[in-house]
């Protein structure tokens, strides 16, 4: 067991931004990570590495890396060596004023290895699927392409063999064929050293495609986890089920109007008593209103 | 004649031979890998960007003009833009009814509480209140900041209407309300559209016609059935087979 | 903000009438080098030049002379930098290379030195020292208006603007103006003090403000033969001058902090 999490919550004064996450995540295990915007989902990846602004208070009841326990001042001591992040746009991510050789030079000294620094750096880079790797060593973050520059800054926090790595939508940014190959990518490396991926995407194709088992996310909460596999015939929160069915499948006629989601999603202000979906919820009833729905059987939060 | 833009052997330094034909009421999309080309062919269409070489025309009332010779509020009032960015296609310091008086005034000649009427009839044709044209930018969501820029383009009634990866930055519940509302003005206001996307979800379900964009070249173009069912070229196979992989 | 701006404004509005009943220019041979004191009457407060002139009047009249004339150099370096700086970023090409070359050009040419050669050059007179300090300040406004225009053209809403039908002087008027607005006054307030300054020590060489007019670079310039006897001769226009550069430092950062807060809330 890899990372371990429970009850996790982060609040500013008396707005609740994230509302009893639990989460868990195994070696050579990818979770995928699904909402939109206001689900909390990107604020769940900075607070993980505890990397939130000081105004937000988060509290948990216990994080658990690998098998040892955490208090929140802690985990800054796991940030880089043993779980590392990767952003939408890695170009805001890497030194513009420094090459790709220099850039890897300096993660991998942070391991204290100082010989053969050269070698292993171009060995990363063959791992990444870049094929020119010398030629790759002298260009500068501006010289590179999305696809280039993402796997550039994977490479980078690699070269501190972190065990987990947490994607917050890491290809969102690119076309759909350099976002397989980054995404097959990551899939490989994660396998192949067992390590752990949290992927976060607003997009359930990817999701589906890449990672083992799917959490949820609305409003600040868990509202379902779920084996991927499962998740297009089994899915049971009526917010997934919906995020599936606005997708223009070939199930959908040819130039139909889609089904849509009415109504829009509260902001953390407005939070009521009660399921935060009821307001476009279909099934909505009288008790969504007056309590919050649990998470049933640990896998959706819903009253039916 | 059906084609509605008449595209003849554009060159310039990024796009090589381009020719395009787009039918009248269709909705047309180009396609291809990030910096093939595709964003460079919506602006020079929309007279954003300059080429060298070749030829643009329109076809208005039965005959075709060359577009270096409409003029720039005639050109407007018949074909406009969507972007990507919703953000950053309106000005941050003004209100919404400060950026949309805008066309209002140029292209249409309105005065102003006839702007203010218009902008209110074409912000609820997109689903919206009125109650956003007082406010500013950074106070709306993408979807709606999208639906207002939707909205801009559409106020000097154009018969064509180009949008550029308009989904891209936007939640998945709010890019199926958008889809739904250019299905509707493609079915009920016949607006030619040509949608530059990379999502080919989207594309297969809205598109009649296909351009596959790569390296500045167009190196296949048919119907969307023969493009998502016999692509003939290694970068329409690719495309497909990864939308076959992960569809849906 | 209100109560900023009154305050502000009421110095000023004081200084504007009380010139009325000034008079810096009297020479009283009798009453040369008093010191500050109530002893000689109110007009006498702060004593008497070496030639017997009231040194109240000279200060009040060589402040309104100073502060007014730095006033007009700022509005007209500002105004014409302005446009010139965004015709610049407009045009591009040849034009906007020559004026941008030239502008640099002044600028490397410091200051003082610069106004000192039109000066000299062209004689002494509050017209010359006009065209010298304007050269001297409008490099900085041309250049400060050239990189906003620039950035703010590259903007997705000014593609939109043309797309809306905007002709170039409206995109001007409607989207760069107001953006820019808030550090033009900023850029202007900071230059106020420079002038300042700068027609002071012109001023204290002697090719200012022509004598018999007065100016506090010029009294000090006068005053230094009497320091030792009469120090309140220098240490007055020196405190003015002090007390004049804080004020408008002090209002330019208010001024800055207070328009930041208001985006701030705004966004």
């Amino acid at each position: 067991m890899l990372l371990k999490i429970e009850e996790l919550k982060v609040k500013t004064e008396d707005i609740i931004l994230l509302d009893n996450i639990d989460l868990e995540v195994n070696h050579g295990e990818i979770i995928g990570i699904i909402g939109e915007s206001g689900s909390g989902k990107s604020l769940l990846a900075k607070t993980l590495l505890a990397l939130n602004s000081k105004n937000l208070v988060t509290s948990f009841r216990s994080y658990n890396y690998e098998d040892k326990s955490y208090s929140y001042d802690e985990i800054k001591l796991l940030r880089g060596k043993h779980i590392a992040m990767i952003f939408q746009n890695p170009h805001t991510a890497l030194d513009p004023s420094a090459n790709v050789k220099s850039q890897l030079k300096n993660a991998m000294l942070l391991n204290n290895k100082s010989e053969n620094i050269e070698h292993k750096s171009i060995e990363l880079l063959n791992e990444m699927g870049i094929k020119d790797a010398e030629r790759c060593l002298q260009l500068y973050p501006h010289q590179l392409s999305g696809g280039m520059a993402q796997r550039i800054l994977i490479a980078l926090m690699l070269a501190r063999e972190p065990s987990l790595l947490i994607a917050d939508e890491p290809t969102t940014a690119l076309d759909p064929l350099v976002q397989e190959q980054i995404l097959n990518l990551l899939k490989a490396i994660v396998k192949k050293r067992k390590m752990g991926l949290i992927l976060i995407s607003h997009d359930l194709r990817v999701i589906k495609k890449y990672a083992d088992k799917t959490i949820v996310m609305y409003s600040s909460q868990i509202v379902e986890k779920i084996e991927t596999q499962k998740i297009l015939d089994h899915a049971k929160h009526p917010y997934t089920r919906e995020l599936i069915s606005i997708i223009p499948s070939e199930n959908i006629k040819y130039k139909e109007n889609l089904k849509t989601i009415k109504g829009r999603i509260l902001a953390a202000n407005e939070y009521v008593m009660g399921c935060r979906f009821s307001n476009r919820c279909l099934l909505v009833e009288e008790k969504c209103n007056t309590k919050v729905p649990e998470l049933k059987d640990s896998t959706y939060r819903c009253h039916f | 004649m059906k084609e509605i833009i008449r595209v003849k052997n554009i060159n310039n330094y990024i796009l090589n031979n381009i020719n395009l034909d787009i039918e009248e009421g269709s909705i047309t999309s180009i396609i291809g890998k990030s910096g093939g080309g595709k964003s460079t062919i919506a602006k020079i269409l929309s007279k954003i960007e300059d080429f060298k070489f070749g030829l643009i025309e329109l076809k208005y009332k039965n005959d075709y003009f060359n577009i270096a010779e409409i003029s720039n509020k005639n050109f407007y009032s018949y074909l406009q833009i969507v972007f990507q960015d919703p953000y950053s296609s309106l000005n941050p310091q003004r209100t919404i009814f400060e950026s949309l008086k805008v066309p209002c005034k140029n292209l249409l000649n309105l005065k102003k509480d006839e702007c203010r009427e218009k902008c209110t009839s074409m912000l609820s044709l997109v689903g919206l209140n009125d109650i956003v044209l007082d406010m500013f930018p950074s106070q709306l969501s993408g979807g709606q900041l999208q639906r207002i820029n939707i909205a801009r383009a559409l106020i000097p009634n154009p018969k064509i209407l180009i949008l550029d990866e308009p989904l891209s930055a936007l939640d998945i519940s709010v890019q199926s309300q958008i889809i739904n509302l250019l299905l509707e003005l493609n079915k009920s206001q016949k607006i030619t559209m040509i949608f530059i996307s990379h999502d080919l979800h989207v594309v297969r379900h809205l598109s009649d016609y296909i351009y596959v964009v790569d390296t500045g070249s167009i190196i296949e173009h048919g119907k969307m059935h023969d493009i998502f069912h016999n692509p003939v070229k290694n970068l329409t196979k690719l495309m497909v087979d990864n939308y076959n992989s992960i569809k849906i | 903000m209100i109560n900023k701006k009154h305050v502000f404004i009421f110095p000023f509005v004081l200084l504007g009438i009380s010139c009325f009943f000034l008079d810096p220019y009297t020479q009283n041979i009798d009453k040369v080098l008093l010191q500050p004191g109530l002893t000689n009457g109110f007009s006498y407060i702060f004593g008497t030049d070496y030639i017997g002139r009231s040194y109240l009047d000279r200060l009040i009249l060589g402040g309104i002379n100073t502060i007014g004339l730095a006033l007009i150099i700022v509005f007209t370096s500002s105004i014409f930098g302005f446009f010139l700086g965004c015709y610049a970023a407009i045009r591009k090409g040849t034009i906007e290379s020559f004026i941008m070359r030239f502008s640099d050009i002044l600028m490397s040419i410091p200051g003082i030195l610069l106004a000192i050669v039109i000066v000299a050059i062209f004689g002494n007179g509050v017209i010359e020292l006009f065209i010298a300090l304007v050269i001297v300040l409008i490099p900085r406004f041309i250049r400060f208006s050239h990189s906003i225009t620039s950035r703010i053209n590259t903007e997705l809403y000014i593609t939109i603007a043309k797309v809306t039908g905007s002709s170039k002087i409206q995109i001007l008027k409607n989207e760069i103006l107001p953006n820019s607005k808030n550090l033009l006054m900023q850029q202007s307030i900071l230059s106020f003090s420079e002038v300042i300054l700068e027609i002071s020590a012109l001023g204290f060489l002697g090719l200012g403000i022509p004598a018999p007019l007065p100016e506090w670079g010029a009294m000090l310039a006068e005053s230094r033969n009497y320091f030792s006897t009469n120090p309140y001769l220098i240490i007055l226009p020196g405190l003015c001058l002090m007390l004049v550069v804080l004020f408008l430092n002090y209002i330019g950062e208010n001024l800055t902090i207070n328009k930041r807060e208001k985006n701030a809330i705004k966004n």
